[in-house]
């Protein structure tokens, strides 16, 4: 069995040098002892919260129909139906809530330390782009489960667009996609979940990940 | 301790002092890096297929579509002639239940089992010749009428057809 699994790794090596690549590029990087806290971890946490979504939200979407004849009736029938939906469901649900408990204390923890500092600047203005992301998530995933919760709270969050100086009532009908909640609103927001803010989102870890590697971690207080 | 970078050596930190395996019995061959590796592919493993059971389970498509039919077809229960008159029997239909009636007259006529209040399982009192609700006291006539309770509406028909005297349910609703 062993020999089987090394037969292949080593095939992929003498072509491609993968483990090598690996190693040096990704796993070849010890974490500096004074960073090696607890209150270190909430950016890997947080990471690691995101691929958990990424996965519930995979399979929510294979019963989820984002209509709003549809969308209460396909949401009850993962929670009652499907099965372990309600555990998917529920992970997902707490996994987006952790996520921006996670990614709080990792901005505190990046204040406090006074990671953000020279040089890291750019890489705060990627995290707090990725911050916004974040809760645009939680925003527009409200809105799916489309009962009363969803229904106002998304009239509450679009209400408060209005109230931006001069442009709001354009920022509210473009998030709204008329003039009051009604089916374009899901589409849009279901689009935003699962498409335009995972986009996003993605880019957004790729530039913050690559900047931490470039610069390493900021030193010791 | 000083535990500054300048004094930290990672290789020294994953494999320990060197002293340490001195002296210590030879257990079976496999080193403690060896040993560490097949225990942390196990727990691996044994969480990924924690993990994959419900996701794969969850695939399969549920035994109830999503306007809570159960999706099994037509499923023939019982022949007309073996039903007592007046007296409900039950079977199953997949996931419910469904009591098969043989009026006086020869009327046949299948209703849901599950109360149409909050879907409770009813039962059919002979005593009273009526049908109970067990969880809030809902009482329905043999035809399935309802008498009282908290029930809104009559018992849930299903639809069933009778093919060579055999009773053959197709579809039935249940919330």
């Amino acid at each position: 069995m062993k020999k089987f699994f090394r037969s292949i790794v080593a095939a992929w090596d003498e072509r491609f040098q993968l483990t090598d690549r690996l190693h040096r590029s990704l796993l070849d990087k010890p974490v500096p002892m004074h960073a090696r806290r607890f209150w270190f971890c909430f950016g890997g946490l947080t990471f690691f919260v995101a691929l958990v979504q990424v996965i519930t939200g995979i399979f929510l979407m294979f019963y989820y129909e984002p209509t709003p004849e549809r969308a209460y009736a396909s949401v009850w029938y993962i929670s009652h139906v499907v099965n372990y939906g309600w555990l998917i469901r529920s992970v997902h649900n707490w996994g987006s809530q952790l996520m921006i408990v996670f990614v709080i204390i990792h901005m505190i923890r990046v204040y406090v330390t006074a990671s953000y500092k020279h040089p890291r600047e750019f890489n705060w203005v990627a995290g707090v782009i990725l911050f916004v992301v974040t809760m645009a998530f939680g925003l527009t995933g409200y809105l799916l489960p489309w009962d009363n919760k969803a229904y106002w709270g998304s009239t509450v969050a679009t209400s408060l667009m209005a109230q931006v100086p001069y442009i709001g009532g354009q920022i509210q009908q473009i998030a709204v996609g008329g003039s009051a909640l009604g089916a374009p609103t899901l589409t849009r927001f279901f689009n935003l979940h699962i498409m335009v803010l995972p986009a996003v989102l993605i880019m957004g870890l790729l530039t913050h990940f690559w900047m931490i590697r470039r610069q390493g971690i900021s030193g010791p207080m | 301790m000083d535990r500054s970078d300048e004094t930290y050596d990672r290789d020294q930190e994953v494999r320990g002092p060197v002293e340490d395996d001195a002296g210590e019995p030879d257990l079976s061959g496999i080193d403690r890096r060896a040993f560490f590796g097949v225990v942390a592919a196990c727990s691996l493993g044994l969480t990924g297929a924690a993990l994959a059971t419900p996701a794969i389970a969850s695939l399969v498509p549920p035994a109830r579509s999503i306007d809570g039919k159960t999706k099994i077809g037509a499923l023939a229960i019982v022949a007309v002639k073996d039903l007592p008159v007046n007296k409900p029997v039950p079977f199953e239909y997949g996931d419910d239940e469904v009591f098969a009636i043989r009026q006086t007259g020869d009327k046949v006529l299948v209703l849901s089992a599950a109360c149409p209040h909050v879907a409770c399982k009813l039962h059919w009192d002979d005593a009273t010749k009526r049908f109970a609700c067990p969880c809030h006291a809902s009482f329905f006539t043999l035809a399935g009428v309802k008498i009282s309770g908290p029930a809104v509406r009559n018992m849930d028909p299903a639809a069933f057809t009778i093919q060579n005297g055999t009773i053959v349910v197709s579809s039935i609703k249940t919330a």
